[in-house]
């Protein structure tokens, strides 16, 4: 489902915005670094923290994502479903090395600590209106 | 009351997003460009650019959800504040300056970025979507993310 | 594709979209065919040679001028994999020499003690976004802020990737580029790079074991010295303890000997762990020799400095090399302008005879867009005896036999920019190639020979053991043909058809499964009446699935593919094995979505199609793999069938024979000669035309 096209929307060049939901239907919105593409179907997100957004999608699956061309600025809108999370494998390894090697640089090494590579089934996929 | 800092900030040059979600629980987002804060009354103006607002417009009048956060594109301190849909209508004259202003202060704050960066960026028409504010969270990335913000302890 | 799209975009708009994304991906697809062939020179320069620092300027100029990384760097790891040094680098201002990267920090020094390819575009972003939650944190007291050096390179690098050398467990080093612009690399760029890395690797190490066998060859040197005044000094006395001094002399030299030929690279490799064990002998082995000659090198040459002559002489032979590797022929010698190669060494070969053929065809194709010279080519098989030849520390893997001298001789008498081959090669060649005879022409130590010219492989439509002249198909649907060449040149360009099928001289064999699928179809559309399923079957789709069937070829032994000897289970594990390498090529070149219907296609032919009912593009595939198998020359299979038998056999197939089989009637109708009827017994003694 997800174009070829989107890909560099997907590098984290800008960051992305993300919507979720509580069961008891409190809409929360947060921006994230990175949405990984993991294949034409499926997306990741790297799991860190225990925050609000990770409490929301373990009880409602169902989130919306905005994603950003560095480039061109183009938005693209995804729809998403949480699917698994995988704590090694080679997206987790690919999460993990990026986290190393950032925060070897500035000097937080340890200090971050992935703890899964959350993968999300992409529903649906469109380009934003906002932008000509 | 919403705290003097927090209603400068709100005015700033800040990237500001509304969720929504609708009977289902399926969560909406959409780009919020220019805000008013009338501290007074704890309630905000939020302008929602009209070419992505028909699902947060829809749920908002199903369920009165609101979830409006913004971020300062450099610092990262950022904030959320969560409340019930108080009505919402087309922007007026007013707001529409709003946003211009709003647009050039983000443009004069992104040094890094062209000038043309929201050239073509539909933001007008709006939708003026004013809600009463129940909860402000601390969303600066780093100790304390996450944390509700006792607005009593705030000075205002 | 779910793409929504704004509700007021015109049919044209959409249009004009598909057209740039169209566009686009035949630009990649251009760009990967461009980039993959370049590797492969790259390659081959970077094999040439064994000085160190001649890699790694050979690498970097390549980054930067064919791949378009301006700024790029080889880093090597020392002894203790805890630093990586700079140790070449270009597009930058004044490198501090000595810098290094500690193993574990930052982009490159993480690629390396993970020992995984990491590339990252938004190095800035996650710099701020991390560096402040830190300073956040130090603020509130939570944690220590510890200073980090600034990194060799790029003061605000964005992008990064991180190829790290591993040759045999051992970390050599790392080949990194950086980029001032964010998302400045995708994954074209990876694979490139990856690609690149490992002959990098390769190439390091050899320089570095050449660097410590020329070491380890100073060192024999001094104790060989030291021995033999020891040997002289004691020759005096005692006879036994002399006798014992010579056996360790002679082992000195034989292990010094042994190294340098490692060094000089005189030998196929499969033939040096024979030679470390002592364990190599002359054989008698029936063998192609190939003898080429440049023409007109001298005339271009003329005025040219010495070095610039051996420049382009080099570049050429780096080039013949390379695709004389590809086809299993080995470089014995490089006589002036000339290339002697032979194929069938060092273990017996089944394919050698078209190997070098096609080799030479190969060449000649090339030639002219590659050298702005001429070159002759001369072609003999015999029988030779091979071995280590030569003095004692110059000896180098030859073969000798009249069957040589024959070759060099019918070279002579080649014509420009052909491909001679002797009277015998050519009724071995004739079953797959187009062949001129030349005039009789006496040939020194022989008399009077009539050597042959190969033009080319036949054409499948020129092949009447494949096509038959009076079919249908040679009548309505040759044009598939020509459509199925571009199809391969245009989508598969990456793909070397001819080296992969010259492995069981299935020449030829993917373009007429293709064709004979795509025409079978073409006529299953016509035929039925609201054209299902087979409308729904996309042409392109079915094409690629024929062509890349059994691409998996590339990684089994060619003397496994052409045993005469093997059983049904040995056939079977070869299917399976052939199977699980393709579906491997399929996932590397990103053909993934072939892979369910050729998986498919293997377990028709693995059951015979006895085991359930089969899609019906694989119905298709499966009877146009099949009559090739048979119709075609091949060595495991005996002389091929006649195409009434092979159609035949083709409805005998127990899934023919459970029901009646459109695809399978369809094709033999559109094969079988005008005149022929195909008839078949079922098992329910009813007659099938």
């Amino acid at each position: 489902m997800l174009p070829d096209e989107i890909k560099p929307a997907m590098q984290g060049v800008l960051p992305s915005t993300i919507v979720t939901c509580s069961l008891d239907g409190i809409p929360n919105v947060t921006d994230i670094s990175q949405v990984w593409y993991v294949d034409k179907d499926h997306v990741a997100l790297s799991h860190q923290f225990f925050n609000k957004t990770h409490r929301n999608v373990r009880e409602n699956p169902y989130v919306q994502a905005i994603v950003r061309d560095g480039r061109t600025f183009q938005e693209w809108y995804l729809e998403l479903q949480y699917d698994h999370s995988e704590e090694k494998g080679p997206l987790f390894d690919k999460m993990d090395m990026e986290l190393e090697a950032i925060a070897s640089l500035t000097g937080m090494s340890g200090v971050f600590k992935l703890r899964a590579a959350d993968v999300y089934r992409v529903l649906s996929v469109r380009k934003s209106r906002s932008r000509q | 009351m919403i705290p003097d800092k927090l209603v400068a900030f709100v005015h700033g040059p800040v990237v500001s997003f509304v969720g929504t979600r609708d009977a289902r629980l399926r969560p909406s987002v959409s780009w919020v460009f220019g805000a008013r804060v009338s501290a007074a009354s704890d309630e905000i103006t939020i302008l929602i650019p009209d070419i992505e607002a028909e699902p947060i417009k829809r749920d908002a009048e199903q369920n009165a959800r609101i979830a409006f956060t913004v971020a300062g594109p450099i610092s990262h301190e950022a904030y959320q504040f969560k409340g019930t849909l108080v009505g919402l209508r087309p922007s007026n004259d007013e707001e529409r300056a709003v946003q211009e202003i709003h647009r050039n202060k983000l443009i004069s704050h992104l040094t890094m970025f062209p000038n043309t960066l929201f050239e073509g960026f539909r933001f007008s028409p709006s939708t003026a979507l004013t809600f009463r504010v129940e909860q402000v969270f601390l969303q600066t990335p780093g100790p304390g993310a996450g944390r509700l913000l006792d607005l009593s302890a705030l000075v205002c | 594709m779910a793409v929504e799209h704004e509700p007021e975009a015109s049919l044209r708009d959409q249009m004009v979209e598909n057209q740039t994304i169209i566009n686009r991906l035949n630009a990649a697809l251009a760009r990967k065919t461009d980039e993959v062939r370049i590797i492969q020179r790259i390659s081959s320069e970077i094999n040439s040679t064994l000085e160190l620092d001649r890699i790694l300027e050979i690498s970097l100029d390549a980054m930067d001028s064919v791949l378009g990384f301006r700024h790029s760097m080889i880093l090597l790891a020392d002894k203790d994999e805890q630093f990586l040094w700079v140790a070449a680098n270009r597009g930058y201002d004044g490198l501090e020499k000595d810098a290094a990267i500690p193993v574990g920090v930052g982009v490159f020094g993480v690629a390396a003690r993970r020992r995984s390819v990491m590339r990252m575009g938004n190095i800035g972003a996650r710099r701020a976004y991390i560096g402040g939650v830190g300073a956040r944190m130090h603020a509130a007291g939570h944690t220590q802020l510890s200073q980090v050096s600034a990194m060799p390179g790029l003061p605000d690098a964005q992008s990064q990737m991180g190829i790290p050398l591993v040759v045999k467990e051992r970390l050599v080093g790392v080949l990194g580029v950086e980029s001032a612009a964010p998302g400045a690399f995708d994954e074209l760029d990876e694979m490139l790079l990856s690609t690149v890395g490992n002959q990098v690797a390769t190439g390091i190490d050899n320089a570095q074991l050449h660097l410590s066998a020329i070491e380890r060859s100073r060192e024999l040197d001094t104790a060989n010295a030291a021995l033999s005044r020891l040997n002289e000094t004691l020759e005096a006395s005692v006879e036994a303890r002399t006798a014992e001094l010579s056996a360790a002399l002679d082992e000195v030299r034989r292990e010094k000997a042994l190294s340098e030929n490692l060094l000089r690279r005189t030998a196929p490799s499969e033939v040096i762990p024979l030679m470390m064990q002592d364990k190599l002998v002359a054989q008698r082995l029936d063998v192609t020799i190939m003898f080429t000659d440049l023409e007109g090198f001298t005339a271009y040459s003329s005025g040219m400095e010495p070095d610039e002559v051996f420049s382009h002489l080099n570049e050429f032979f780096g080039w013949a090399g390379e695709l004389i590797g590809r086809y299993r022929g080995y470089v014995n010698k490089n006589l002036g302008d000339g290339i002697m190669a032979v194929f069938g060494v060092p273990f017996e070969s089944a394919t050698h005879r078209t190997d070098a053929a096609l080799t030479a065809l190969a060449m000649q194709r090339e030639m002219n867009s590659q050298f702005p010279f001429g070159m002759r080519v001369g072609i003999n098989t015999g029988t030779v005896t091979a071995g280590m030849l030569g003095p004692p520390d110059k000896s180098l893997y030859d073969v000798l036999g009249d069957a040589v001298n024959i070759a060099s001789r019918i070279e002579k008498i080649c014509p420009s920019g052909g491909v001679a081959v002797s009277p015998s090669c050519a009724d071995a060649l004739r079953p797959w190639f187009q062949l001129k005879p030349l005039d009789e022409r006496e040939v020194k130590g022989i008399g009077q020979m009539t050597c042959f010219n190969v033009v080319g492989l036949r054409a499948i439509a020129e092949d009447a053991r494949r096509v038959d002249p009076t079919s249908r198909f040679a009548a309505d649907y040759l044009p598939v043909i020509e459509e199925v060449e571009k199809f391969k040149s245009e989508r598969l360009g990456v793909v070397d058809f001819i080296s992969l099928q010259a492995r069981d001289l299935a020449l030829h064999h993917n373009e007429a499964v293709a064709c004979y699928t795509v025409a079978t179809l073409r006529a299953l559309r016509s035929e039925s009446p609201e054209g299902q399923p087979w409308k729904g079957i996309d042409d392109a789709t079915l094409i690629a699935a024929a062509l890349l069937h059994d691409a998996g070829k590339h990684a089994l032994e060619p003397a496994r593919l052409n045993d005469r000897g093997l059983d049904s289970a040995g056939r079977d594990r070869l299917r399976r094995d052939l199977m699980d390498s393709t579906v491997q090529t399929l996932r590397q070149i990103g053909e993934d979505r072939l892979i369910p219907t050729i998986e498919e296609l293997y377990r028709f032919e693995a059951t015979r199609g006895t085991d359930g009912e089969f899609r019906p593009e694989v119905e298709l595939l499966a009877a146009a793999d099949i009559y090739d198998a048979l119709t075609a020359p091949k060595i495991y299979k005996g002389s091929p069938w006649r195409i009434v038998g092979a159609l035949a056999e083709l409805m005998r197939l127990p899934y023919c024979l459970r029901q009646k089989r459109p695809a399978f009637t369809t094709f033999v109708e559109l094969m079988k000669p005008a005149d022929s009827v195909i008839a078949v017994r079922a098992r329910s003694g009813t007659l099938i035309r």
